[in-house]
């Protein structure tokens, strides 16, 4: 998608100089014009916000008065190691993406090589990813809730010494949520996996064969390097996902619990500020949190803008 | 031989995932036409009687189902008719007009896409409640047009960049002025990018927890899913059959849009992906 060159403006490059002077500044004005609504709303309600909530992360704010506190906040999150601490839930969802990845990889390349009725797989595997967090994570809360489907399934198979009390514990707590994001994410990646590989050549893919390489090996010399940018989308806006986008899901589901081990920052933040009314700690949380994300978008921008041209 | 035999296994695996991709889906549709009862006394079996709607009705009754549908829907209308109408000028500037500040503004509008909803609710409650608004529709829908306009107007100019410029000077010759050329020549030609910009939306807002639980706590003006996150936040084990219906109210909207929308939906999420 490219611009042809001269039609960018409205005026033909021959006009004489003062008219184009003219019809340029008249064009600058519409634009200006026509660009001043959306902007006026992204600036009282995106813009300020954002400066408002990094220049009260240095302050004690009850939403009323504000007194200067310096990096307080900060230091608080930081003293003893906490930050981690803090983090711990966004981390364990990070370290489940890879997992994720290769389910999908793998289920996309099986299904593209070998299953010729892949979109009908592909339309089912997606249902899931359509639903809200909200109703994925109170579905979860029903499956398994200690008299739910999945502890009569394990007792029904005889396997009724693994029975448990799935929110009780930490552990498992995290395993219901983890294994909630992978039921909504597999739709995701092998819908834009299959796409991606729609785009190879077959003639490469065909070349490896001959070539004798095994399945993994091609997987990982011929199709992945291939498939970069269908990689990077997938990874990065699954790790924006679990760094911003579980309070939904842990509202629901856990409740942040057992003992609030469960907690994503995000929630933590919601907890600060609307529920102990401390909004200088949540806002500092607010800004870490923020600029994790803009690091991870400006590479997803990076990637967006060989498709959006300029 | 051995092909055959690794192709029975490969589409045993793969239909095992369709399987659990599908069951907590038909799990849900199953409980809630089950008795309290009957759902702990067996929660895997079927139903007894497929049509027994007495949850749907208790849910109408004691959740006034209608009426957060209806505030979804009022929300979801204004906020789209809002965004659009705010994204499709300002992206046709960005894409056929030259101004000075052009990239400055576009580089703002990305940048903007970045931005966690955490990172400015504080202040937006602040902003709303102080100008009257708090705990109403009207908080919710300026927040969702707000946090979905640099992502549509991102979309938007991209898709009007490959609009054939010489169809607007055509009409600019023909005398058009600027409200007759949007009208007649931009909107009808970039009906399939503001379809899947509705579509993204649409999703996004029918879904969302966080603005809704936030704004609207528990009032009479909450939408579908804050509703029933609310619900399932404080969910007592005799109200699971009951539960599963409210589940499947909320998601049937976009389970519908997906089936009849698939290939639009499908198209749009490749766009960033793919390349």
């Amino acid at each position: 998608m490219t611009t042809p060159l001269l039609s960018r403006s409205g005026a033909p490059a021959v006009k004489s100089g003062s008219r184009r002077r003219r019809l340029s500044r008249r064009e600058a004005v519409l634009a200006y014009a026509t660009a001043v609504p959306a902007v006026v709303v992204m600036a009282v309600l995106l813009w300020v916000p954002v400066v408002s909530t990094v220049a009260h992360s240095f302050t004690k704010w009850d939403g009323i008065t504000s007194t200067w506190t310096g990096l307080g906040n900060y230091a608080s999150a930081f003293a003893g190691g906490q930050l981690l601490q803090l983090f711990q839930t966004n981390l364990v969802f990070l370290a489940s993406i890879p997992g994720i990845f290769l389910i999908c990889i793998i289920t996309s390349v099986v299904l593209w090589e070998r299953v010729p009725g892949w979109r009908f797989f592909r339309s089912v595997y997606y249902l899931p990813t359509v639903l809200s967090s909200a109703v994925v994570g109170i579905l979860a809360k029903v499956l398994f809730s200690p008299q739910g489907a999945v502890n009569a399934l394990l007792g029904q198979v005889g396997l009724s010494g693994l029975e448990t009390d799935w929110f009780g514990h930490t552990g498992t707590a995290w395993a219901v949520l983890v294994g909630a994001f992978y039921w909504q994410t597999l739709g995701q990646g092998v819908l834009i996996f299959l796409a991606g590989l729609s785009a190879i050549p077959s003639e490469v893919v065909e070349a490896s064969q001959i070539d004798g390489a095994g399945w993994w090996r091609r997987l990982f010399q011929v199709i992945l390097p291939l498939l970069t940018p269908t990689v990077g989308y997938f990874l990065l806006t699954n790790v924006i996902f679990v760094l911003v986008d579980l309070f939904a899901l842990v509202y629901v589901t856990t409740g942040g619990g057992p003992g609030g081990s469960t907690t994503p920052i995000d929630f933590l933040v919601y907890q600060k500020a609307f529920q102990d009314g401390d909004l200088g700690s949540a806002s500092a949380l607010a800004v870490l949190l923020l600029v994790i994300t803009l690091v991870f978008s400006s590479l997803q921008i990076l990637i967006l803008r060989r498709v959006g041209g300029d | 031989m051995g092909q055959r035999l690794v192709r029975v296994v490969v589409v045993g695996l793969l239909s095992l995932l369709a399987l659990l991709a599908v069951y907590p889906i038909l799990f849900m549709a199953i409980g809630s036409v089950k008795g309290t009862f009957e759902f702990f006394d067996s929660p895997l079996a079927l139903p007894r009687n497929w049509f027994n709607f007495e949850n749907y009705r208790a849910l109408a009754s004691r959740f006034d189902l209608i009426r957060l549908l209806g505030n979804t829907g009022v929300y979801a209308g204004v906020a789209l008719a809002l965004s659009l109408l705010l994204a499709l000028p300002i992206s046709y500037a960005l894409a056929k007009l030259s101004f000075p500040g052009r990239r400055i503004l576009f580089g703002l509008v990305v940048g903007s896409m970045g931005i966690p909803t955490i990172a400015i609710l504080i202040p937006d409650y602040l902003f709303f409640v102080g100008a009257g608004f708090g705990g109403t529709g009207v908080s919710v829908i300026g927040v969702w047009t707000a946090r979905s306009l640099p992502g549509t107007i991102f979309l938007l100019t991209a898709l009007l960049r490959a609009l054939p410029s010489e169809l607007i000077e055509a009409a600019k010759l023909d005398g058009a002025g600027y409200l007759k050329t949007m009208t007649s020549v931009v909107v009808p030609l970039s009906v399939p990018g503001l379809v899947t910009a509705s579509i993204f939306s649409l999703t996004a807002w029918w879904n969302d927890v966080l603005i809704p639980v936030v704004f609207l706590q528990e009032g009479s003006a909450q939408t579908i899913t804050g509703g029933v996150a609310t619900l399932g936040q404080r969910l007592a084990t005799q109200d699971f059959p009951l539960t599963m219906a409210g589940l499947l109210v909320a998601a049937a909207a976009p389970i519908l849009l997906y089936l009849l929308l698939q290939g639009y939906i499908r198209r749009g999420l490749v766009m960033g992906a793919v390349k």
